[in-house]
């Protein structure tokens, strides 16, 4: 059973690779679940329908997929020692979970888990690289010296932590769909994922305050200091407006490049 | 240039994987992608400013549903690519390789969907075979997947680096524009912090992925489709 576990994971990285505007993941889901379909169909044709049976729209999360891949082995499973004819409930089973954890995941992975992951490596990466830096006007950002360990740490930090809760959740999530079939919602309950994603986002925000304070210290100018403040706040209150990112980047660059045009020089 | 256009290309062709060949493993993150791209072309500062700017400003593209978000990775790539071809690039030019770069994130985006069609005839004809070749071609599709996703993304990579560079080094050695270096060069000191300021925002918010952002501007989704 392990190497079909091993296979279904490695090939639930997958899930995506043919996305698609009328079934959007199916034919990836189909291509993931098809080790674990292979076991309850003992014979060849019946392993072929079950996987012609897969093929339907499906969509979801795809650090979630394994789970649903887990929980149709099981009810396939099931439905060969109970009977063997075509299972209604199990198509309905699969686009409600779909759903369900594609909520969630744009919630607790997109939303909190992948900002954080952001945010703590760059604010670790410049703590450590920021005494390194050098002088002068380099001093704004990093020299070569700086950049490399800065590099280093956003990379590593970053793959590194992210993905350590990428890859346990795909693994675990996929042996207990396996194990409990659809009653792995209880588990995914017991994670209290929503739970943890609002104490993720304390955190966050508590390394983005001190990451802005780091940035503020490098000027010893109270204009230059003014100046950022009101870049800060101007920048939260757009944004909170509804200003998409390049209207606030074009209009910082506008703005300076305006003032310097204007003769109006920066502290 | 290329070969080194070439090569850049094939490299960010399988940076572009990340989003949906295989993983994501969030390698196609700019706080990423910048240093890793950055290092390949042989001037990593470049790509931790860029990679670091990008990431912040852009915290809030996410892939909500089956919208299809701003391509903050081709920005990057792209930025790091033009800011990379003199050996010494100064703050001013990296900042106006981003200023190109931007609208690039769009044209990205309208590539993906139109990929996206073609994706939905190679799933069409994988769903016509016969049972017992159905292992087989979902197995050769997926490969298929694979490469048409690197293909079309090192090939637009390749045109757009090839069209910007002329733009950014015609601006970036333009002697009668020294208002824009000095201009350009304060900017690299506020974007950080405007990017912040997003960042901010983002993780005050209630429901992070209401925003979303990749579904507001262009909705590229399968109503639109249906259309």
């Amino acid at each position: 059973m392990i190497f079909t576990l091993l296979s279904t994971y490695f090939r639930s990285f997958f899930v995506q690779t043919l996305w698609n505007f009328e079934r959007l993941q199916n034919v990836g889901f189909a291509f993931g679940v098809a080790p674990l379909l292979k076991r309850p169909n003992d014979s060849r044709t019946a392993y072929q329908e079950a996987l012609r049976r897969h093929m339907a729209f499906f969509n979801t999360h795809p650090y979630f997929a394994p789970i649903v891949m887990g929980v149709v082995y099981s009810k396939e499973a099931a439905r060969q020692k109970q009977f063997k004819g075509e299972d209604p409930t199990l198509t309905v089973l699969k686009d409600s979970m779909g759903g369900a954890f594609g909520a969630i995941g744009d919630h607790v992975i997109w939303g909190t888990w992948r900002p954080f992951c952001a945010i703590m490596a760059l604010s670790v990466g410049m703590l450590v690289a920021y005494p390194l830096a050098g002088n002068g006007q380099q001093k704004t950002l990093f020299d070569s010296a700086s950049a490399r360990i800065c590099a280093q740490w956003w990379v590593g930090g970053f793959l590194g932590i992210f993905n350590s809760v990428h890859l346990w959740l795909r693994w675990r999530g996929l042996q207990k769909a396996v194990h409990d079939g659809p009653l792995v919602v209880r588990w995914v309950q017991s994670l209290h994922l929503q739970a943890w994603a609002a104490q993720i986002r304390r955190i966050g925000l508590l390394l983005l305050v001190i990451m802005v304070m780091v940035y503020f210290a490098r000027w010893t100018s109270s204009e230059m200091l003014l100046w950022m403040i009101a870049v800060l706040l101007g920048t939260v209150i757009m944004k909170r407006w509804g200003a998409p990112s390049f209207v606030l980047f074009y209009l910082v660059c506008g703005v300076s490049v305006a003032m310097t045009l204007l003769g109006i020089h920066w502290p | 240039m290329i070969p080194r256009l070439g090569i850049a290309a094939a490299w960010a062709g399988l940076i572009a994987l990340d989003f949906t060949g295989l993983g994501p493993w969030m390698v196609a993150q700019p706080m990423v992608c910048g240093p890793l791209f950055g290092w390949l072309m042989g001037q990593l500062a470049v790509g931790v400013i860029l990679g670091g700017i990008v990431q912040l400003l852009w915290i809030d593209v996410t892939p909500v549903g089956v919208g299809i978000p701003y391509d903050s990775t081709a920005v990057t790539v792209l930025a790091v690519y033009w800011a990379a071809l003199p050996v010494h690039s100064s703050l001013s030019q990296i900042v106006l390789a981003l200023f190109i770069a931007v609208p690039f994130g769009f044209l990205f985006r309208v590539m993906d969907f139109y990929a996206r069609r073609v994706n939905t005839l190679i799933a069409r004809g994988i769903e016509k075979v016969q049972d017992e070749s159905l292992p087989a071609a979902l197995s050769f599709g997926i490969l298929g997947g694979l490469i048409w996703t690197w293909v079309r993304y090192a090939g637009t990579y390749a045109i757009s680096m090839w069209a910007g560079q002329k733009l950014w080094s015609y601006l970036a050695y333009s002697p009668r524009m020294t208002w824009k270096d000095q201009g350009l060069t304060m900017a690299v000191i506020m974007l950080p912090v405007a990017g912040m300021g997003v960042a901010l925002e983002l993780l005050l918010l209630e429901d992070p992925e209401g925003r979303l952002t990749s579904l507001r501007y262009f909705k590229f989704s399968k109503d639109k489709e249906s259309e």
